[in-house]
Formats: structure tokens, C-alpha cells, sequence
């Protein structure tokens, strides 16, 4: 039995989703876009059936007409399950049941979860389950997710509701005032024709193509008994096909046409929203789309009915909150009033929020720092170990430097991403359960939005300077495709860890003292106005739509649960994991090979020099000598590798000199300069674009992105070497 | 009925004074936008507070149907109000 969990955002679906299933768990992508869902089982000890639960994106209507929100609305629609539980918060029914009034009315298989019960008891608010239960002829079950009560009924009825074929309470679930019942219910009636037609339709055709996998959606009991119907609108309940008629939803009035009674039907609709905007020519489909005003009318009549729709929708829910729902004044604030008061404050909100970033940046580099160091510790001895076996056995020695060089070299690289993203994520979880992102997306939504930027992306960025690649995952939190899109075409700018440390290196080489502070600042200055610039540039050309609306809700805060924290980063973790190690450990391979070869060869003789004077000539258009061209192209397999790329290419350590020694001869520091802005802002590295190409789901934009960054860094150092060369 | 006999005005949602109940009239501009207002519960007749301004033009804080919601000034433009002037 498949069970889809529906909410508004911030109930506590998850939470529910990971008391129930524990770590029987798997990530699924929802194809096209990066919103994905997770679907979980729910082992039983008894004889019962296994129920397969899917956590949905949370949604506030299955009307959300925009891309992104929609794979909630997709997955009702069009994929098969058995039941819905509807999760609603005690706390704001209100705002929550209208969500659970939408899903009755698409099926009548449903569950509520009333969660977060404790939190309603704490602001005084009292819900009669029972009571809610019998108004809304479906079962009604309070909640507390984050502890667990109530989950064992939830299951109960669940399994019940299920498998049975359920009669709603009143067809039309919600009741909706006279002048709309006699616009809906022939429009219904001639839909039901329709549908009968069209499952007629489809058992001939399905008789034909006898054994074909029928792929339906929705409840196995609607449309024609005993069978799902493949394809149109017969599967929906044509209550609620009508309601999505009147509201000009094109979706589902191309669905309804595909039978020769749904035309009828659909242009009972058009005709029928003809009459009440008072258009009263006998109208085809045609004539609508070819007159302007004609369009625009029906438009506006379409928007009248939802409207009223929707009116109708809330006043039945106050009504049901009156019955349902009692409410005792409370005389103190509430806790998250009173944060909110310091935290939302004009002035004060700002240098709290400075110091929640600062805390949860600092704890990510502090606490991983020395857990880099063992991994990466631990891989080089364990690759000696392997390296001093293999020379026991008598292996070739280039077998045993493929070994220790490349092989353990690029598990290493793999694995010595993993302490600090385990935390930056952790860490990423908690602020956003916690309800605080929402509060730091709306203090810096104003200066986020003079470059274009959304307020949900704010975090994204700053936590670049520590990761580009979780920052880049980060920008999921933005509903809307192309903030999203932007946001990751401009964190590359950002220098990570890695690569401040090797500026910060060969900073300090070249400029000793205070000098060197200063030039640091001057690169990450560079750095943050070639983020704003090209924001900007992106928003006047490629992506010329403002940011999305920012409608957030500012949920309660909640201390999370640390289930809540370690099932969703050890998600991503290994999501990040299991699909980089293959790309890294082939690209640590290559550099090995390009190192190592020819047998023999010193290293200013290797293919890797000889790619080196390849790029030689680009290199003298900035004064940069072939090891350090080669060190930008090696730097694209991982940041962390440059130092020691340069170290082998300079021959430090061969005779006690150091590479920033070696460095400061072999340049000047204007040459120096330029080649860190070059190496800060061009491709970060390979993890990077595996991962906008993830989050952007288009080899396109994330080439197109690349070679901007390239393009951008290469410019720009050359405009600077020449100002550096006439000034300096 | 609030209002009756009171003065009655009329005005943008940017414009309503901080912690007054305000009551929603009427909403403009994209579809896309007002149907999203609709499921986030601001439809016409539905009472409404103004929380707090952020500064420097920043997003407002909003209170309706028992939730909090931020919404920017620009789109809360959009958003026409009234408020019964009672002393
Ligand atoms: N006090 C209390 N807190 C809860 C309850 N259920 C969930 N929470 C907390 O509410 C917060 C949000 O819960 P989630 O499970 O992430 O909510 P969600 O519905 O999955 O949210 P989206 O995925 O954003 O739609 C977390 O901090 C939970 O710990 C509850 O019954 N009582
Ligand atoms: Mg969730």
C-alpha cells in the first residue's frame, strides 16, 4: 500500500515520515526538476501489509501553478497511491485546513494527522478531534510527531482507509453557495458523462492491449470499479474537475477533452463563465482565442470563481474552527513572540544574526578541521601500508605509485570532503527546522534583492566561503527555478576553504606583514563585486525575471529532534558521496598519469609539463610560467591538491627549500597577484560542477556557467596585470 | 458588522499602521501572485495585522488566519486594506 504525506511546509510531515520508516529510506528525484521526494516503508511485525509512505513537499494549495511547486500537485494527480494522510498544524488550522479541503475534495482517502497538538495546547488552543473528524467524514488523529504519540492510530486508520472504498461525506465537501452550485453541478453531471464515456473508451482499448501495465494514478477505486483508468480526466472525481474547470485550470481542461462528451463538457465551462462575466454571444473556443478582450474577460471570470472558490473555502473552515476549536486567551507571549522580538528586531536583528552565522561557520570549520586531518591522515597511512605491502610482493613500481599516488590520493580527495559537510549540513538542518533561516532570509531579503539575489539564497552564499558544494544544495530552498539557477551560476566566484588557504599561502609568501592582510581583503573585495556584478549582468540578460515574491511563513520556533538533523544530512551526505567519488578518483587518476609518465622522465618532461608548454603561451599574456598554468589545470579536480601540485613542479622539499620560498623567487609579486585573482574566480572544481549540474538538472547552464567563470577569471586578470604593469 | 458608523479608510498594506486590525478588500497584480495569496489565506474579508517593518525597506511581517507570514513591500502594494477609525 503506497501512502502520500501532504502538507503545508513546516508540519512536521518529515518528522512524522522519520518516526514512522526509521532508516528504511530512499531518496527519489522527481525527473525534470531538483525537488525530489523521499519514499520510506513501514515495516510491520504482524501479518499486515507493507506500507510504502512518500514525504511530499510541503505545499499550501494543489492550485500552486508555478514549476516548482508543483510536484506535490503532480504526484495526487498522476501517480498511483492508496491513501493521503493530510498533515495539519492544531496550532493553525485555519491557514491548514484549506490544503485538507483541496485533497477531500481530489479523494476521499485520507487521513489527518493532527499534529503538533502540544504546541496548540501551549498557546491555549484546544481541537476537537472527534468533533473535526465527524465534520469532515474522515478520520481525524492528534500528534505529537517529534515524540512519537499518536503514530500507532495514525497506522491503524490508515491501513483501514486504504483499502476501502470510501464515500465522501457530501459530494461536494465543501458547500458552496447557491449561485456556484448551479454553475457546478451540471458542469459535474456532464463530467461524469464524459468520464463513463471515456472508461468505456479506454476498456476497449485496454481489451485491445490485453496485459499492457496500466499506469493510472490516484486511488485504485476511482473512475471505473475495478480498474484504473490509464490516461484523461475520467480518474478524477468530477466534483473536482469541475471546480478546476471554472477556475481555468488548462491542465486538467486538456485532460478532459480527450473524449468527444469531455469537449461538451469543457465548453459547458467556458460558456458557463461566459454567462457570469456577462458575455453573451454564443461562444466556441475559437472565437475566445481570437479576441483579446473576449480572452481577458473570461480570465477575469476565471480568477472571479476562484476567488469566491476560495471564499468559500474559508468561511466553511471558520465555521468547522468555531465548532471544532476552542481557544483560551493567553496573557503572557508566546516564546517565539518574544524571540522574534530580539531577533526580528530592526537593529538588533542584524548583529544576532551575525553571530548565529558566525557560530554555525565556526563550529563547521573548527569542529571538521581536525576530523579532515585524521581522514586524510589516515588515508595516506593506510596507502603506505598498502605501498610497503606491494613492494613486499615485488610489484612494479609504477603499479605501486598508481597505487599510493593515484588510487589512495583520490579516495582521499573524496573523503576529505565528508567531515565538514557532515556538519555544514547538520548545522544547515538545524537552523532550518529550527525556524531561523526564515527570519535570516527576510532581515537580508532588501540588500539580497539590489543585485537581484533572493533572500533565501543569502545563506547559500555566505556559506560558499566554506564549501561551494553544499552551499550550492543549499540554494534548494528557493521555490523558484531561475533564483535558484542564479544563485549557483555566482557562488563559483565565492573562494571556498580550500582555496583561501592557498591564497592565504601564497599571500603570505609574496606579501609579508600587513601587507598581506591588505591583499586578502583586496581578493575577497574582488571577489564580492564580481558576485554582485555578475548577478546583476545575469538578471539583465539570461535571467531577466525579478526574484521570485517573498511570501514566507515564519513558522514557531521548534528545538529539533536529532532524528530530524541525522536522517536529512546523512541523506546528503551521501548523495554527495555516491556521486562524486567516480568523477574524482578518475580525475586523480588522469593527473597521476599525466605525472608519472613517460617511465623515467623527470617532471619538467612529463605529459603534464608538455600540457604545461602547451598552455605556455597563454600563461605569458599574465607573466604565469608553465607550472603554474599547470597547477590551475590540475586545480580542477580539487582545490586541495595546488600546494602540493605546485610542491612536485617546483621540486620543494628536494633541497630544504620551501615552496613559498620557491614561489617568491620564481615571480614577481604583481605576477603573484594576478595569478591569485585568476586562481580564486575561475572554476572552483570538479565537485562544483557535478553538483550545479545537479542543482541546475542542464549540462547547458552548467557549461555556460563554466566558461563564464573561466572567461571572467582570465579577463579580469589580464585588465589587472595591464593597470598592475602600468601602475605598479 | 465593524465599521458601521465609524469613518472607513482605505489603503495600501505598506501603508497601515503597526499592530492595527486591518480588514483585506481587495488584491492586484500577477495571477500567479494573488493565487498564491489565496492559499497562503489573504483573501478579501480576511483580517489582517501589520507585526513589524523590517528596516531600511525592507520586507513586512504580517498576521492573518493565526499565521505569520514576510512579504516584501512591493508585493504587499498590491494588497489594498480598511481600517474603521475608531477612537
Ligand atoms: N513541538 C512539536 N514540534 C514538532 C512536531 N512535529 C514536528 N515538529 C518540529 O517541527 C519542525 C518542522 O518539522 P518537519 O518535519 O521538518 O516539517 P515538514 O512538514 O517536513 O516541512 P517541509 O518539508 O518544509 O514541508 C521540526 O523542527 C520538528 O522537530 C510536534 O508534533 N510537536
Ligand atoms: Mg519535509
Amino acid at each position: 500500500m503506497r501512502i502520500a504525506l501532504v502538507g503545508n511546509p513546516n508540519v512536521g510531515k518529515t518528522t512524522l515520515f522519520n518516526a514512522l520508516t526509521g532508516a528504511h529510506q530512499e531518496v527519489a528525484n522527481w525527473p525534470g526538476t531538483t525537488v525530489e521526494y523521499v519514499i520510506g516503508k513501514i515495516r510491520t511485525s504482524e501479518a499486515g501489509e507493507d506500507l510504502e509512505l512518500v514525504d511530499l513537499p510541503g505545499t499550501y494549495a494543489l492550485t500552486a501553478y508555478a514549476r516548482d511547486e508543483r510536484v506535490t500537485r503532480n504526484f495526487l494527480l498522476y501517480e498511483p497511491y492508496d491513501a493521503v494522510i493530510v498533515v495539519v498544524n492544531a496550532s493553525s488550522l485555519e491557514r491548514n485546513l484549506f490544503l485538507a479541503l483541496e485533497v477531500l475534495e481530489l479523494t476521499p482517502h485520507v487521513v489527518v494527522a493532527l499534529n503538533m497538538v502540544d504546541v496548540a495546547r501551549e498557546q491555549g488552543i484546544t481541537v476537537y478531534a472527534d468533533e473535526l473528524s465527524r465534520r469532515l467524514g474522515v478520520p481525524v488523529v492528534p500528534t505529537v510527531a517529534s515524540h512519537g504519540t499518536g503514530l500507532a492510530e495514525l497506522v491503524a486508520w490508515v491501513r483501514r482507509i486504504g483499502r476501502r472504498r470510501v464515500v465522501p461525506l457530501h459530494t461536494w465537501v465543501v458547500p458552496y453557495p447557491a449561485e456556484l452550485r448551479e454553475v457546478l453541478e451540471p458542469l459535474a453531471a456532464a463530467l461524469a458523462e464524459a468520464a463513463l464515456a471515456e472508461a468505456a473508451r479506454n476498456a476497449g482499448t485496454l481489451n485491445a492491449a490485453a496485459g499492457a501495465a496500466s499506469s493510472g494514478g490516484g486511488p485504485a477505486d476511482r473512475g471505473a470499479p475495478g480498474g484504473r483508468t490509464p490516461a484523461g480526466a475520467g480518474r478524477f472525481r468530477p466534483e473536482w474537475v469541475a471546480l478546476r474547470l471554472l477556475q481555468g485550470d488548462e491542465e486538467i481542461t486538456r485532460e478532459v477533452r480527450v473524449v468527444p462528451q469531455g469537449q461538451r463538457a469543457a465548453r459547458l465551462a467556458l460558456s458557463c463563465c461566459a454567462q457570469s462575466a456577462g458575455i453573451d454571444v454564443e461562444l466556441g473556443d475559437e472565437a475566445v482565442a481570437l479576441d483579446p478582450a473576449l480572452l481577458a474577460k473570461v480570465r477575469a471570470q476565471y480568477e472571479a470563481f476562484e476567488l469566491q472558490i476560495a471564499d468559500a473555502k474559508y468561511n466553511h473552515i471558520s465555521r468547522l474552527v468555531d465548532e471544532c476549536v476552542q481557544r483560551q486567551p493567553l496573557a503572557k507571549q508566546t516564546i517565539t513572540e518574544r524571540l522574534d522580538a530580539v531577533l526580528l528586531h530592526p537593529f538588533w536583528g542584524y548583529p544576532a544574526m551575525a553571530a548565529v552565522f558566525f557560530a554555525a561557520f565556526w563550529l563547521s570549520f573548527v569542529v571538521s578541521a581536525p576530523l579532515s586531518d585524521w581522514v586524510s591522515n589516515g588515508i595516506t597511512w593506510l596507502g603506505q601500508w598498502a605501498a610497503r605491502g606491494m613492494a613486499a610482493l615485488g610489484a612494479p613500481a609504477f603499479l605501486q605509485s598508481l597505487v599510493v599516488d593515484g588510487v589512495f590520493a583520490g579516495v582521499g580527495a573524496v573523503l576529505s570532503f565528508v567531515p565538514y559537510m557532515t556538519i555544514f549540513f547538520a548545522i544547515y538542518q538545524l537552523l532550518q527546522d529550527s525556524g531561523y533561516m526564515a527570519r535570516a532570509s527576510v532581515l537580508v531579503d532588501r540588500w539580497m534583492q539590489s543585485i537581484g539575489l533572493h533572500g533565501k539564497g543569502f545563506f547559500a552564499l555566505v556559506s560558499a566561503y566554506g564549501c561551494n558544494v553544499p552551499a550550492m544544495a543549499a540554494t534548494r530552498v528557493m521555490e523558484n527555478h531561475r533564483d535558484r539557477l542564479l544563485a549557483c551560476l555566482v557562488i563559483p566566484f565565492i573562494p571556498c576553504n580550500a582555496r583561501l588557504g592557498v591564497m592565504a599561502v601564497m599571500t603570505a609568501a609574496f606579501f609579508p606583514g600587513t601587507r598581506g592582510a591588505f591583499v586578502m581583503m583586496a581578493l575577497l573585495l574582488i571577489s564580492a563585486g564580481v558576485v554582485a556584478g555578475a548577478s546583476v549582468l545575469y538578471r539583465k540578460t539570461v535571467l531577466p525575471t525579478d526574484p521570485a515574491p517573498l511570501l514566507i511563513e515564519l513558522p514557531d520556533y521548534h528545538v529539533p529532534s536529532l532524528r530530524n538533523l541525522a536522517i536529512p544530512t546523512w541523506h546528503r551526505v551521501w548523495m554527495f558521496v555516491s556521486r562524486i567519488w567516480k568523477f574524482l578518483l578518475w580525475a586523480t587518476l588522469a593527473t597521476w598519469a599525466l605525472t608519472y609518465f613517460p617511465v623515467g622522465a623527470p617532471v619538467d618532461q612529463s605529459y603534464a609539463a608538455r600540457l604545461g608548454h602547451l598552455l605556455a603561451p597563454v600563461g605569458q599574456l599574465y607573466g604565469f610560467d608553465w607550472r603554474l598554468m599547470i597547477a590551475i589545470v590540475f586545480g580542477f579536480v580539487a582545490k586541495e591538491t595546488t600546494l602540493s601540485t605546485l610542491g612536485v613542479l617546483y621540486g620543494a622539499g628536494a633541497d630544504g627549500a620551501s615552496l613559498p620560498h620557491l614561489l617568491a623567487q620564481s615571480m614577481t609579486p604583481l605576477v603573484a597577484f594576478t595569478y591569485l585573482v585568476v586562481y580564486m574566480l575561475y572554476i572552483p572544481c570538479l565537485s562544483t560542477v557535478i553538483q550545479m549540474h545537479r542543482e541546475s538538472g542542464s549540462w547547458k547552464w552548467t557549461a555556460a556557467g563554466m566558461a563564464v567563470n573561466v572567461g571572467v577569471a582570465f579577463s579580469l586578470g589580464l585588465v589587472l596585470e595591464r593597470l598592475l604593469w602600468l601602475f605598479g | 458588522m465593524r465599521g458601521s458608523g465609524q469613518h472607513v479608510r482605505t489603503l495600501k498594506l505598506t501603508n497601515l499602521e503597526a499592530g492595527v486590525e486591518a480588514q483585506v478588500k481587495g488584491l492586484t497584480g500577477h495571477p500567479l501572485f494573488r493565487n498564491r495569496l489565496i492559499s497562503l489565506g489573504i483573501t478579501p474579508h480576511s483580517q489582517i495585522v501589520l507585526v513589524r517593518r523590517m528596516p531600511m525597506g525592507g520586507p513586512l511581517e504580517v498576521e492573518v488566519r493565526g499565521t505569520r507570514l514576510a512579504i516584501r513591500r512591493k508585493d504587499a502594494d498590491q494588497i489594498w486594506v480598511s481600517v474603521g477609525d475608531s477612537m
